[in-house]
């Protein structure tokens, strides 16, 4: 008897062996070297590819995410090596959208796929040049307003001045690139006449409620834990959060819907009331109807305009050139209701760049330059 | 009535209770939705309250999707004009659908026509097949995917 349950227990010992050794078997060896990024040559392997497997879908994962986590901000091509050393150069702008990395550590973009050996990562000059972040943003609206950054907080006040109250004007979709062609055709006349705005950069994906989550609690998506498109909230200390501890008074005026939870604020919707297919000109209106009730400590504008017609017929198409037209005339409106001793933070969340599918002519969401810098004016009025 | 007849008894009344209980099917899910605003008697409704009353059905209607393809999908519910009938609204401008996670979005009337609370996608109950979608969704046919708020908590009606 007792040599029987001896016997069980060694079989059941060499299966869990077994079983172990199988599983260890079962997992994907592969790897290869990623160069270009700020300290030189790693390793990229399944073990990399698996703490990014919450962007993975049907066993792929968008070659871009492991990009932006390895210190990629914003990339012209990617020269990629196969192992029979023949190479391959993807210019990003064409491919960031269809290059995925596979659970088998196969490079798949279209109908054909690659066993890289290695990828040279050809980073964009704009990256040397960027001066601002936006989650720069969060801080300089705290130090102004003299309350604590929020918890998470990385970013740098821009400012380093005091002011009476914080206007955060926000021009959705208005990337800098956008900005400096639109300076070109005359476009911005308001704009213009302010001073050169930081050359910024957004954070990845370039998407409006990432972004919001990055300017609002002051730091990037890994620590705010907002790193996808359908995330509506944070669960992180935001700057309105720290300045309705303060009891200052938060108001932010939204157009028909809001992108992101604005916890903290006093929210105005601005629908379409009148009907005429867009809401910036309900956004001012509701704008300038707060400041002749006075200037609150803390105010965020939303402008929607630019990023919905940008989807819509383009960036370049007339209807966006209008728009463009119609909300600097608007921030110009804005700026002369303004009390003095205002903080002025005006930002778009990422730019957009031409695309022809399902019904549209834009979009962003990419490691380039057009989805990722963003023009930031900050001044005091 | 002798002990046996009256253990019968109530055990039989015990099982009638538990089949009403279970005749919609609906999950156990807490949730509440109210209708407030310019209405004469605002209401809030539970997720049973809402399981229990007559249900509507939008075959193969469009969403327009801000990303990807757009979607034709089935999904039934309780009709948006009953609860608004109910809560004592008279002609409206817009509605204002807020969320729990503080998603919030502003309608034109116009574009609520035909809407549902709804409470399953395609046959299946929202609640059981996806969740974080759930357990309600407000469904506005034919119109942009941003109207159609999941989890949704209150309905305020703007004149």
């Amino acid at each position: 008897m007792i040599k029987v349950e001896l016997k069980s227990k060694a079989l059941v010992v060499l299966i869990l062996i077994g079983l172990l050794a199988a599983s260890a078997g079962c997992r994907p060896n592969w790897s290869f070297t990623l160069e270009g990024l700020n300290d030189g040559k790693r390793a990229v392997n399944f073990a990399t590819w698996n703490a990014y497997d919450m962007f993975a879908e049907e066993g792929a994962l968008p070659l871009e995410q492991i990009l932006y986590g390895e210190g990629a901000r914003v990339v012209d091509s990617i020269s990629v090596t196969d192992e029979d050393g023949n190479v391959i150069q993807y210019d990003w702008a064409e491919e960031a959208n269809s290059l995925q990395l596979g659970r088998n550590g196969l490079l798949q973009g279209g109908d054909h796929q690659i066993r890289p050996d290695s990828i040279l990562v050809v980073r964009s000059k704009w990256e040397s040049l960027v001066e601002a972040h936006i989650y720069d943003i969060a801080p300089t609206a705290a130090g102004a307003l003299g309350i604590s950054e929020p918890s998470l907080s990385t970013g740098e006040d821009l400012a380093g001045v005091s002011a009476e109250s914080v206007l955060l004007l926000f021009l959705d979709g208005f990337g800098y690139l956008r900005y400096q062609e639109a300076l070109d055709e005359g476009l911005i006349p308001v704009l213009e006449g302010l001073d050169r705005p930081l050359l910024g950069i957004t954070t990845y994906p370039p998407v409006t409620s990432v972004s919001t989550a990055s300017l609002l609690t002051g730091t990037e998506p890994p620590r705010h834990g907002v790193e996808t498109r359908g995330i509506r909230k944070t669960d992180s200390g935001t700057l309105f959060d720290v300045a309705r501890e303060a009891g200052l008074q938060v108001v932010a005026v939204e157009g028909d819907a809001l992108a992101f939870n604005l916890r903290g604020a006093e929210v105005i919707l601005s629908g379409d009331q009148d009907g005429n297919g867009g809401t910036d000109d309900n956004v001012l209106a509701n704008t300038l109807s707060v400041l002749d009730k006075g200037m609150p400590d803390l105010f965020f504008v939303h402008f929607h305009g630019i990023d919905d017609q940008g989807h819509e017929v383009g960036p370049g198409a007339e209807p966006e050139e209008d728009k463009i037209r119609e909300v600097d005339a608007a921030v110009g409106q804005i700026l002369e209701a303004l009390p003095a001793g205002t903080l002025v933070v005006i930002f778009a969340d990422h730019g957009m760049h031409q695309v022809n599918e399902d019904g549209r002519r834009g979009n962003h969401g990419h490691l380039i330059p057009r989805d990722m810098l963003i023009p930031i004016w900050v001044f005091r009025k | 009535m002798n002990r046996r007849r009256w253990i019968l008894f109530v055990l039989g009344i015990a099982a009638l209770l538990i089949l009403a209980a279970c005749g919609s099917g609906a999950p156990d899910v807490d949730w509440e939705l109210s209708i407030t605003g310019d209405v004469s008697h605002p209401l809030t409704y539970s997720f049973t309250d809402l399981a229990g009353m007559e249900q509507v059905d939008l075959n193969e209607i469009l969403m327009e999707k801000s990303t990807g393809e757009d979607e034709v999908t089935s999904w039934s519910g309780v009709s948006l004009e009953v609860l608004l009938t109910e809560a004592g609204a008279g002609d409206f401008a817009t509605l204002t659908a807020l969320a729990a996670d503080g998603y919030a979005i502003e309608i034109p009337a116009g574009e609520t026509n035909d809407a549902i609370i709804a409470l399953k996608d395609n046959g299946e109950w929202i609640a059981d097949v996806t969740p974080d979608k759930g357990p309600v969704r407000l469904v506005t046919p034919d119109t942009p995917a941003n109207r159609w708020v999941f989890q949704v908590t209150d309905i305020q009606v703007n004149q």
